[in-house]
């Protein structure tokens, strides 16, 4: 039983790891700021919480991995507040590359205040 | 959703402890992530954690938070059934786009006037905006409860789509934990589903 | 089994290395900020699977606390960037004006 858990449990490590990798590779290929955003949100959270899915079911009899929902749940409500806070702070300082933007409503909203 | 000052009407489920109010939800959080630190359920953390988050609400009080908030079990389903869904496609969409060589990135911001009106709910919107597929929140007009959101990868023919993603999640929110008046207004200005 | 326990390791190395390029390439302040979440996110996932390796809970608080550390460095750091910017304009306007 310890054994299949063992197999599960390097899998989702494997995954997670991959997917942080993933979000490595997005943070230096992606062009501007916001783009970059992207990969700390996403990729970032998901590869986390596969790898603490894993370090649980390496843990599983250990009353302690109560701490790992924790820090998922942390994750998922603060990464998402931090990046806000940085992308409104690059898009009101001018540090946005619009020449990469297609659409920009918010400039619009911006010009009619 | 303030209440005036001078009617002390009291929000559902808190306590009064002299002058201060302390919401009972809010000690109970705070005592399951105490309990949770320590990794053992016992008499000693649970008392100590009460005790703990006591002192922590009535040293930095909260204001509080409106009461527009219920839990429908089936909506509350489908939204966290979504939720996971939704974060493993926006994590390959991030990662294929991550890896695509060759062809320059275009982003759009897109404004989306949600249809809510509750403080409540548009914060849990925006946060869970940034893991659906491909938007970060760039900017919040709480007085007109607008989201501006950059999407990734989205030329001018992708916006509208995005917004209706966008839409389509509030929808999924208010009806996972919106009030019932929240659940009307939705349905009144056109549901999407 | 002891060949992806290595790959694991290689992939949050490289991770981490990625991040740490942003940080000496990033143009603006703020790109290094994303970068060192990024990286600390990193270092969460590579002690973690060292707690999975050796079955040994002991640093999980250690991984709360990195969490929680990413979260207020860069909401500090955007704060920073934000006000500057702010003196900066308003000292623009004051020289400006006559």
């Amino acid at each position: 039983m310890t054994e299949v858990l063992d197999w599960i449990a390097i899998v989702l490590l494997l995954a997670g790891a991959a997917l942080s990798f993933a979000a490595g590779v997005g943070l230096v290929r992606f062009p501007d700021l916001l783009s970059r955003m992207h990969t700390a949100a996403k990729p970032q959270i998901v590869g986390l919480a596969l790898i603490l899915a894993g370090i649980g079911l390496r843990l599983y009899p250990d009353p302690r991995v109560g701490v790992l929902a924790l820090i998922l749940l942390f994750q998922i409500f603060t990464v998402p507040v931090a990046s806000h806070i940085a992308g409104r702070v690059a898009y009101r300082t001018g540090r946005v590359r619009s020449d990469l933007i297609a659409v920009d409503e918010l400039q619009e909203q911006l010009d009619r205040d | 959703m303030s209440t005036s000052p001078s009617a002390p009407d009291l929000p559902p489920l808190s306590v009064r402890v002299g002058r201060r109010v302390v919401q009972l939800p809010a000690l109970l959080a705070l005592t399951i992530v105490w309990v949770l630190l320590f990794g053992e359920l016992s008499v000693d953390t649970v008392v100590s954690g009460l005790l703990v988050g006591l002192a922590v609400t009535l040293v930095f009080p909260l204001p509080p938070l409106d009461s527009g908030f219920r839990l429908h079990p089936v909506g509350t389903a489908v939204f966290l059934f979504r939720f996971v869904v939704d974060m493993v496609l926006a994590s390959a969409r991030v990662v294929t786009q991550a890896f695509a060589f060759g062809r320059p990135l275009h982003s759009s911001i897109i404004a989306v006037p949600l249809r809510t009106r509750s403080d409540l709910l548009f914060t849990f919107t925006a946060i869970c905006v940034s893991v659906i597929p491909g938007s970060v929140i760039v900017e919040v007009r709480s007085g007109t409860f607008t989201l501006f959101a950059h999407v990734l990868g989205a030329g001018a023919d992708d916006v509208e789509q995005a917004r209706r993603d966008l839409l389509a999640l509030e929808e999924r929110i208010v009806r996972a934990f919106g009030k019932r008046t929240e659940i009307e207004r939705l349905e009144s200005s056109g549901s999407l589903s | 089994m002891t060949y992806l326990w290595i790959a694991i390791a290689v992939l949050l190395g490289a991770a981490s290395l990625l991040g740490m390029a942003r940080l000496v390439v990033g143009p603006t302040i703020l790109d290094r900020a994303l970068s060192v979440d990024v990286l600390l996110a990193s270092a969460i996932a590579g002690i973690g699977a060292w707690a999975a390796f050796h079955r040994d809970p002991t640093v999980l608080p250690v991984l709360l606390v990195l969490s929680l550390l990413g979260f207020v460095g860069s909401i500090s750091i955007s704060r920073f960037v934000a006000r500057k910017q702010r003196d900066k304009a308003e000292s623009h306007e004051r020289s400006g004006t006559p």
